[in-house]
Parts: structure tokens; sequence; C-alpha cells
């Protein structure tokens, strides 16, 4: 890459939350100012994001760093996990704003850009979250657009990773088969890292996208989130069964998760990273999960059959 | 690619330095070295003995004694037939038959190697020479041009399948004892088509008919003295391709001929096809190939095809206005430059002329057809130049309906804006993803419009500023961006506000307020913006001369998702 090439600012790709949770795939720049990338499953290779979504959780920390925020954003998929560090001070001012607003349940669309950001676990997971740039408080209209473009993008990648399965897996047949220059690269990277995908699980989310911009939200029977939410644009929230993660009991959780071990094992047990995603889908962050999962294995309920990733004891 | 047997001894030889390494793991990191980064085992020896542990200090030892050992040092012999499958280091003077370059992709780099056929017995008599393959890694096109005579040092055996060949590796060395034909090499000997060759960097073999050539000098740079070239076009069906000939070109219009081995140059942007005493040419019979009365309408580009430096131009355009203006040139001469705003149904831009053309501003807009014309850019934006009045000429007939100027712009994707050249008279959608700090009121250096920081300039220092306005944003595809931009008019426009009552605003609640205002206002906003685009090396800005929110209703939108990705509701 030149020097010039470096400098170009990365396009804002529009990205449904599941895509982006359930990558673990970390592309690093070898130099200094060389951006890095995370690489989905489907291939799309991202540095910078443009998200929206239902603000639904936001907190305020102290670190030994300085204050920093989180929050999550629900989109039909899943949720958004995003972030704003003690060195972006310029937006300390806004997130103070969205807390008040958060906590005294004003529903708030967001529409937000900001950097993928990738951290190791300690048990060498990958956790993605959103480093925020820049954002706005948008009404209903607005979000089904978003809806829309990132159903567009998501449909575009499932596409080209379809029609990639078919190719010999290297660059030359790539070209040759007009597989889209953004992603050819980051497909074939992801076909190493991550095996086989089933894009459907992807597609479903963009049916339920597109059907709630369209304004038929009961289309789809829930059967994850709890979109409560009606029709965009008198858009109402039951902010308690919304916002309030810790409403469900550790007997809830470990249903979760032990029917999602069940249900979404294809012979090789799920990963770590599945599961924690599948719970933050169904509002359960990482802290109440895990302890969880650690009694669920203790209890001989899951065990780790490799390195990561578990299966569940009544499963063929 | 290296033989099995070469890899399993490499691989013996990095274990008894690296005892407790996995036999496998070593393998694949020599094949990863191999395939991934086109590195022969050899050569990737030393970088495979540090992976695996081995002490730095011994590396280099190490290295040399498993490269060199089973393999007779330095051998030097004068017939393919005395090698051995497994020797390296060998030098042995052969005669280059072909030499072809290809480029190969490796994790998104272009690597250049090369393969060809090299006979052995130089000098002896030609029917008693034996053909090797050969395949180039360390990149001596220079030195192995077909035709040629060359000592070889430091090559290897390669034998794979039963058949033998020759490496010549990064660290061989290539000492030409007898000059060969042109040291260019082709990338291969078919044609290929012109729209291809534009697109291409390096040689090339094309196929095309002479549509246009005229004889010029080039005063060297150096004061050494004139050089006389031919310029001119060719076309095929694919479109057209301007050439440069440094040699003779004996070739007039209408003549069709088989270029082989020309190389495709940028000026500015525009690939031209240089040709230089070491190309072949050669006239070309093919009855089937478009004549020069087809071609003569696939050589016409329109404006949309552009770029910025092209020569011996044609195309048909609607002229709408014209005007003239007179200057002093640098010598002290008057001198008069007349221009217009062309439109056709790809675009828009400007022509200046820099001799008078009988064109009557009351017979506007009338259509124009140029020949032989030239494109140069004018802030950012490809323009057509005319040097000479026989290049225009007026045409009788409409060749579409008059395009009404003031609603003409043409749609593009930003996605395609981004990867092709700068245009006048764009159209293009996209998503707000940034609203710039700076938008608003600025200061401007009265000398050279750079924005002052803290009241300075960074050419001329302090300065009294003027005062702008200008707003500045970034739209976003999700597949490209660019920086979107507004200018004065644009903006007031845009805020339905005179730039003194943005002042006053901004006196009255500071910069800071005006750019939340508005980022409340455009941030994540699905816009269009028609105005110009200008792309180079930076990548794209977009000149807005209009802003506004898309209105296609959500249900549209998303059925024309549906539509093209077959997705029913």
């Amino acid at each position: 890459m030149s020097e010039r090439q470096r400098s170009r600012r990365q396009p804002a790709l529009r990205m449904f939350a599941r895509e982006y949770y359930e990558a673990s795939l970390v592309e690093q720049g070898s130099g200094e100012y060389d951006p890095s990338f995370v690489i989905t499953k489907l291939g799309a290779r991202v540095n910078r994001m443009c998200v929206a979504g239902l603000l639904e959780r936001m907190e305020r920390r102290e670190t030994e760093y300085g204050t920093m925020y989180h929050g999550s954003l629900r989109d039909p998929t899943g949720l958004h996990m995003f972030s704003v560090g003690s060195f972006q001070p310029e937006l300390h001012a806004d997130m103070e704003e969205l807390l008040s607003r958060h906590e005294g349940n004003e529903p708030l669309l967001l529409l937000a850009v900001g950097k993928a950001n990738a951290q190791m676990t300690d048990d060498g997971g990958v956790f993605t979250r959103i480093r925020l740039e820049e954002f706005n408080i948008i009404e209903g209209e607005a979000y089904a657009n978003w809806l829309v473009d990132a159903a567009d993008a998501t449909l575009r990648r499932i596409d080209t990773y379809q029609r990639s399965r078919e190719l010999p897996q290297e660059a030359d047949a790539y070209r040759t088969a007009d597989i889209p220059a953004d992603l050819a690269d980051s497909l074939l990277l992801a076909g190493a890292h991550y095996g086989e995908t089933d894009p459907d699980v992807y597609m479903v989310g963009v049916l339920r996208a597109l059907d709630s911009a369209e304004g038929n939200i009961s289309a789809f029977p829930d059967d994850a989130a709890d979109d409560s939410s009606g029709s965009l644009d008198e858009f109402t929230v039951d902010s308690d069964s919304e916002g309030a993660s810790g409403g469900k009991s550790e007997e809830d959780i470990s249903k979760i998760i032990e029917e999602h071990t069940l249900s979404a094992d294809s012979g090789d047990g799920v990963a770590y990273d599945d599961l924690i995603g599948h719970c933050a889908a169904h509002n359960i962050n990482r802290g109440e999960a895990e302890p969880v999962l650690d009694r669920l294995v203790d209890d001989a309920r899951l065990y780790e059959h490799t390195f990561g990733r578990f299966k569940h004891i009544e499963a063929k | 690619m290296a033989g099995n047997e070469e890899l399993d001894e490499l691989v013996e030889k990095v274990l008894e330095h690296a005892p407790d390494a996995d036999a496998e793991e070593v393998r694949k990191e020599f094949e990863r070295y191999r395939d991934e980064f086109l590195i022969p085992p050899k050569d990737a020896m030393r970088s495979v003995l540090r992976k695996f542990q081995v002490a730095e200090e011994d590396v280099e030892t190490a290295a040399r004694s498993a490269l060199s050992s089973g393999a007779r040092a330095g051998r030097k012999v004068d017939r393919f037939e005395e090698l051995d499958a497994k020797d390296t280091n060998v030098t042995i003077e052969v005669s280059v038959v072909t030499y072809t370059p290809r480029v190969q992709m490796v994790r998104g780099e272009e690597r250049q190697i090369a393969f060809g056929w090299i006979e052995d017995n130089p000098w002896g008599d030609s029917g008693d020479r034996v053909r090797w393959d050969f395949k180039d890694w360390g990149n001596h096109a220079e030195n192995l041009a077909p035709g040629s005579v060359v000592r070889l040092e430091g090559t290897s055996v390669n034998e794979w399948q039963g058949k033998r060949s020759l490496n010549i590796n990064q660290s061989s060395r290539v000492a030409v004892l007898r000059e060969g034909g042109p040291s260019v090499s082709l990338a291969t000997s078919d044609p290929i088509s012109l729209e291809d060759a534009g697109a291409r960097e390096g040689f090339v073999t094309v196929v095309g008919r002479v549509i246009s050539r005229r004889d010029e000098v080039i005063v060297k740079k150096d004061g050494s003295g004139e050089l006389p070239v031919v310029k001119g076009r060719i076309a095929d069906e694919s479109g057209s391709l301007g050439f440069i000939c440094w040699a003779e070109f004996e070739h007039e219009p209408g003549t069709l001929v088989r270029i082989e081995g020309g190389s495709i140059r940028r000026f500015r942007d525009n690939p031209e096809l240089n040709i230089s005493d070491r190309t072949k040419i050669e006239v070309f019979h093919d009855n089937n190939f478009a004549s020069a009365e087809q071609l003569a309408t696939t050589s016409m580009l329109s404006i949309g095809d552009l770029r910025d430096g092209a020569r011996d131009v044609s195309l048909i355009a609607q002229l709408n206005s014209w005007s003239s203006r007179e200057f002093t040139n640098a010598d002290g001469e008057q001198r008069t430059v007349w221009g217009g705003d062309l439109l056709d149904p790809s675009g828009r831009c400007r022509v200046s002329a820099w001799c008078e053309l009988p064109i009557d501003a009351a017979n506007l807009p009338m259509f124009v057809r140029f020949d032989g014309v030239r494109v140069r850019s004018w802030q950012g934006t490809p323009d057509i130049t005319v040097d000479e009045p026989e290049q225009v000429t007026q045409l009788e007939e409409a060749p579409w309906e008059t395009i009404d100027a003031e609603q003409h712009w043409v749609e593009y994707t930003l996605h395609d804006l981004t990867s092709s050249g700068s245009k006048r008279g764009i159209e293009t959608s996209g998503t707000i993803v940034a609203v710039r700090g700076d938008c608003g009121i600025i200061q401007r250096c009265p000398e050279c419009r750079r924005v002052l920081r803290e009241g300075a300039c960074a050419e001329h220092g302090d300065m009294p500023g003027e005062r702008d306005l200008r707003l500045r944003f970034v739209l976003d595809d999700g597949i490209s961006c660019a920086s979107l931009l507004l200018n004065c008019e644009s903006s007031e426009n845009l805020l339905g506000k005179t730039m003194e009552e943005v002042v006053e605003v901004f006196d009255r609640d500071g910069a800071e307020t005006f750019v939340n205002q508005m980022r409340e206002q455009w941030f994540g906003r699905s816009v269009v913006m028609r105005g110009r685009a200008i792309v180079d090396e930076q990548g794209a800005m977009l000149m807005a001369d209009q802003l506004e929110l898309d209105n296609t209703p959500v249900e549209q939108r998303s059925e024309k998702v549906r539509e093209q990705w077959g997705v029913v509701a």
C-alpha cells in the first residue's frame, strides 16, 4: 500500500449486529498508521461501520484511564455494542445527555458511525464492538432507510459469498468471476478462518429488517429479540422489558444457553463467541452469561469438547 | 515449483538444527513461502530456520551448510546434461529463447515472476542445443532478453514430475555476454483488445487500425535537441488508444497493424501506447476487421470517457455557450482565448480554443464535432482544448434532442464515481457519515485563498482574512466514500441564508453550536448531490452545486432492494 492509499478514508459498511458480533477474525495493519479490520463470516472487511438501532443500554464507567461510556443499539438481529473512550472527550457531553435521557426512559433511535474494534478476551475469544465517532438521534423514517441500506449491503455480501463458494478458493478465480474487489481478499481469508458459513442466518435478519422498514413489524414471530417497539413512525418502547437485562433469572439464562448449545451445534459444538453473542441478543451481557456458563460446565450439563467450543451433554 | 525431494531434503536440514520442530510444520512453512510469497524454498531457508528457533548466530552457518551440502558448491557446467537434479549454485552459459513475465497477485500485492525457454551450448551449432524451461524469481528481465546469450550464476536445478528446469533466483547473477533483441519482454504475444490494453500497465500486443497520425517534434527538456516522434490514434471495435512512436512509423491512416511489445504508459490519467524501436509493428491482414468508417464511431469518445492528458480525441457535443477573453501572457503578448460549455448524454465539460472559430453565439445551442483535440484538466475536471480551426465542424443534423443544461445531470453510483475519472455534471447519492468540524464561516488568505489557521496562512504568514462560507461533509454509500464540499453559493442555497446572516448566527452562537446544528440536520441522512467530482490519488472530492435530502419513499427503496436480490416480500 502506498502512503497515499493509506491516508484514504475507509468507507462505512452497513451491517446488522449479528454479522458483526459473530466475527472473530482480525486483520491488523502492519504499519503504525495502517487501518485494522474485522473480517466477518460473509467476507466484509470492516474498518468503519454505520449502524443504527434503539439505544438499549447506556452506562458510564470510571476506569484508571478516565471516564468511558458503553452502550448498545438493538437492530433486528441483535445488539451492536459501542464505546466512547476517555480519549474522546469531545463526545463526553453528548454521552452524558444520552445517558440522562436513557435513564429517563426516553426511547432513542440512534444512527452511529464508528470504527470496528476487536478485543481479545483472556480465553482467546474475540469480542467485537464499535468505537463511536459520530452519531445522531434519528426518527423512524431515517431508521427505516438504514434498515434498507443494511439489508441491501448484507444481500450483496450473501450473494457474493454464495457465488464464491462455487469457485476455486484463489484470487485469480475470484477475479475472473467478478467477485467485487472490496470482498475478494477478505472472502478468501474468511473461508480459511471460519470454514463453511450458512448465510441463511443472515438472510433471516435481512427479511426481518425489510419487513420492519415496510412497516410489517409483526410478520416475523419474535423468537429472539423482544422487539416490542411497534411501528416505526410511532415507536414506543416498553422500557421495563427492554433495558433491564437483569430481569432474567439465572434459570432463564441457563435455559437460553442450553437451548442454543443444542440447536446451534452442527456436530462440532458451539463456539464461546457464538454463545455470548446469542446471550447478548437476549439482553444478557457477558458478565451475566459467563458465571452461568461456568456453572453449566461444572454441573456437567455442557462440556468444552475442544478449546473454546461447547457441546451439550444431550447432544447427539 | 520446487520438487518434493528438494523440499524433503530442506526439511531434514532444518530438523538437524531444530531437532524439536515438527517435520510437517517445517514443510508447511516452506510451502507457505513458496505458495503465498513465491519465495523458492532455498531462499526461504533462513526465515524458516529462524521461525523454528534456531539461534541467530547459527542461522547463517546452518543455512550455508544446508544449501551447499548435497549439491556440489559452485558447479560450472557447459551442458544441461551434466547437471544433477539436486544441483544448486550452478553456473552455465545459455541462450535465451523466450521470456514471459507473469504478474501474480500474492496477498493483494502484485508480484512479477517470469518463465521461458533457455538453450545450452549457445556458441555451438544451433542444431546441437538442448532446451530447458526456466523460472525467473528475481526480476532479471533486463538481462534476459530473448535472443541474448547470458552467463547464469547461482541458479538451481528443479525437477518436477521427471522434468528438469532451471530456477533463476533472486540471489542469482545474470551476465549478458551478447545482447539480444529487444530487452523489453512481452507479457504475452497474443493480441488483446484496445480497451483491455488501456486498462493495463506495461507491455502489450494489440491489433488496431490507424485512424490518425501526425509528425511532431519534442524539444528535450535538457536543451540537448529535438526528437521527432509520431503521434496518433489506433482503434478497434472495443475503443481507441492514443499512441506515441519514438521510431519510424510509416503506416498511413486506415492501415491495419499488429503492434507487438508496445508499452502502455500513463500521461496524466490517460493511457498511451508507446512504440519504440524495439517494438515490432507489422501490417496485419484481416478482412473482417472493422473498417475505418465503422471505427470512426467507436473511436469517438463521449464526455464521460475523457481523461486528463488524452490527445487526438474525437467527440460530438452540444455547445451551449461561447465567449472570449483577452489576457496578457507571461511574455507580455496579448492573447485571446475562446471558451464554452459542452454537453452530451454522458455529462458536461468546458471547451477552450486558442484560435477563432466560426461560431455565432446567436445560434446556440448547436452541435459540433471535434477531431484531434486534446484534453486538459481545469479545476480538476477534464476539458477540451482546440488548437486549430480545422479540428471543429458544425453539424447539420442534431445527434440527439437538445439537452436542457439546467436539468442535465448524469447519474453515477458513488462507487463508480470514485473509481473513475473526474467529471462535471454528475448526480450521485449516499449517506452523510461525517459533518466536519470546520463547517461554516472561515477566513481565507487574500493572496492564495488558503484557509487561515489562527489568522495565519501556511504560505503567506499573518494575513487579514477574507470571510467565506463553506460546508464540508463525507458522503458514503457503504462501498466507497468521498469528501463533499459546498462553496459559499451552494451553502447559502442549502441553508436558506445569506453569508451575512450565517456570520450573524456564527458570531452570536459560536462555531460549535453551528456545527452541532448542521450535524443534527444532516448526519446520517440519505442525500442526492449534483455537481462535479474530482478524483485523484487522494481519493474523491465532490463539489456540490446542489444538495438535497433523498426523498425516495422507503417502500420504494425496499422494493428496489428486493427486486435486485430476488427477495420476495
